[in-house]
């Protein structure tokens, strides 16, 4: 019964898998490109405009709204449209809505660019009746520009940092309480342990975030206060295993890993959770950039991404504890072996 | 390298590759999880066995 819980997180797991390979991304719009002559060409994303009963096309400036002309479905996510705008506007640059009864109201901020246009933020603006549709759609995730379908990685690259941090903590725990005993404890074991299964969550989550990086932000690494704070940290963390390596008495080694660890520790809360918020950062949540939080209102990534978290969690506690019981076996057959010779 | 792999990787429709590859790395981990799990089990038993335990 004790070991109860060992299954649960890679339960939780799979059922994250399942969830993030199987949801669909909700409807959205990927770019509005001119064709000319007042014509556009709308890609959306997940969309259903051949479905839909009804689908109108506006766009906005400022606080006007124009009706665009000839809507024409050329495919379930491709949209053709004409727009006759005054001679001025409120705004040269116009944010496009289209109104599907299926998808509700998508939005693709500045849009179209009137580059010919007077401007006047006061010009006068006959009122526009624009439907107001709840978007008929099942379970989903939701659509975020240039994040599109890789919002799945959410699932996955932030609770191994997340399970990170929990790993780190425990071996900060175990490395205090080895620095208050006298002799080598079962805590420098647990701090080792617990710091190699949180070098492997940090590596996994740099190549997950380095993939994410190179779609979203076209590069497989930027110079951020963030990335570079993970990889620092990641890499401190593995300096404490060739530290602890490079030392031959147990005593030493067990006292000198527990010192350099609560450094880590430390390092690992002002490089990761302190810096990157003074500091200008493109990363989602850091430097005054939203955090997903922030978009998913209908709370569909909460039901796969806490059961994530604490998947990793539980699934880093696991091999934490194999790792822990293994050098337990090993430590005590040596001790047996020099018994016996 | 970087290329080769963006090509084979990268692209719209390669969700089957990033589950395959993502499902591999997954499952090999579960397994060597509950593979190190039994025969920890097994040695520890051998080493201490359960009438020997307080």
């Amino acid at each position: 019964m004790k070991g109860i819980w060992k299954p649960v997180g890679p339960l939780l797991l799979l059922y994250v898998a399942v969830m993030t390979a199987l949801v669909p991304l909700g409807p959205g719009l990927i770019e509005c490109v001119s064709e000319g002559t007042g014509t556009y060409r709308v890609q959306g994303h997940g969309t259903h405009f051949l479905e839909a009963q009804d689908v109108q096309v506006v766009v906005r400036a400022g606080d006007a709204v124009y009706p665009a002309e000839d809507v024409v479905r050329q495919g379930t996510d491709v949209l053709a449209f004409r727009l006759a705008l005054p001679d001025t506007l409120p705004s040269r640059s116009l944010d496009l809505f289209v109104l599907s009864d299926i998808d509700g109201s998508l939005l693709l901020s500045n849009a179209v660019f009137a580059e010919h246009h007077a401007v006047d933020p006061e010009v006068a603006v006959a009122e526009v009746d624009v439907p107001d549709y709840a978007p008929q759609l099942g379970f989903h995730f939701p659509f975020q520009p240039r994040v599109e379908e890789t919002i799945r990685n959410l699932m996955w690259h932030v609770p191994l940092w997340f399970s990170m941090f929990v790993l780190a903590g425990i071996a900060f725990v175990a490395s205090i309480r080895q620095l208050g005993a006298a002799g080598v404890t079962a805590s420098d074991e647990r701090a080792r342990s617990a710091s190699a299964v949180a070098v492997g969550l940090g590596v996994a989550g740099l190549i997950t975030g380095s993939i994410w990086a190179r779609f979203t932000w076209g590069t497989w690494w930027v110079d951020d206060p963030q990335l570079n704070g993970a990889l620092v940290t990641t890499a401190a963390y593995a300096g404490y295993h060739i530290l602890r390596e490079s030392v031959d008495r147990p005593a030493l080694r067990a006292r000198l890993g527990a010192v350099y660890n609560l450094f880590a520790f430390v390092l690992l809360v002002i490089l990761l959770l302190i810096m990157p918020r003074f500091s200008e950062s493109l990363h989602p949540g850091k430097g005054g950039n939203p955090g997903f939080n922030t978009y998913d209102l209908d709370s569909s990534l909460r039901l796969v991404f806490y059961p994530a978290v604490l998947g990793w969690i539980l699934t880093g506690l696991w091999m934490q504890q194999l790792i822990l019981r293994m050098a337990r076996l090993r430590e005590r057959w040596e001790h047996t072996s020099q018994g016996i010779g | 390298m970087l290329a080769l792999s963006e090509s084979v990787f990268l692209g719209s429709g390669k969700a089957g590759v990033v589950l395959a590859v993502a499902g591999v790395v997954l499952i090999g981990l579960l397994a060597w999880m509950l593979w190190a799990e039994r025969r920890l089990t097994r040695l520890e038993r051998k080493i201490n066995p359960p009438s020997n335990r307080p």
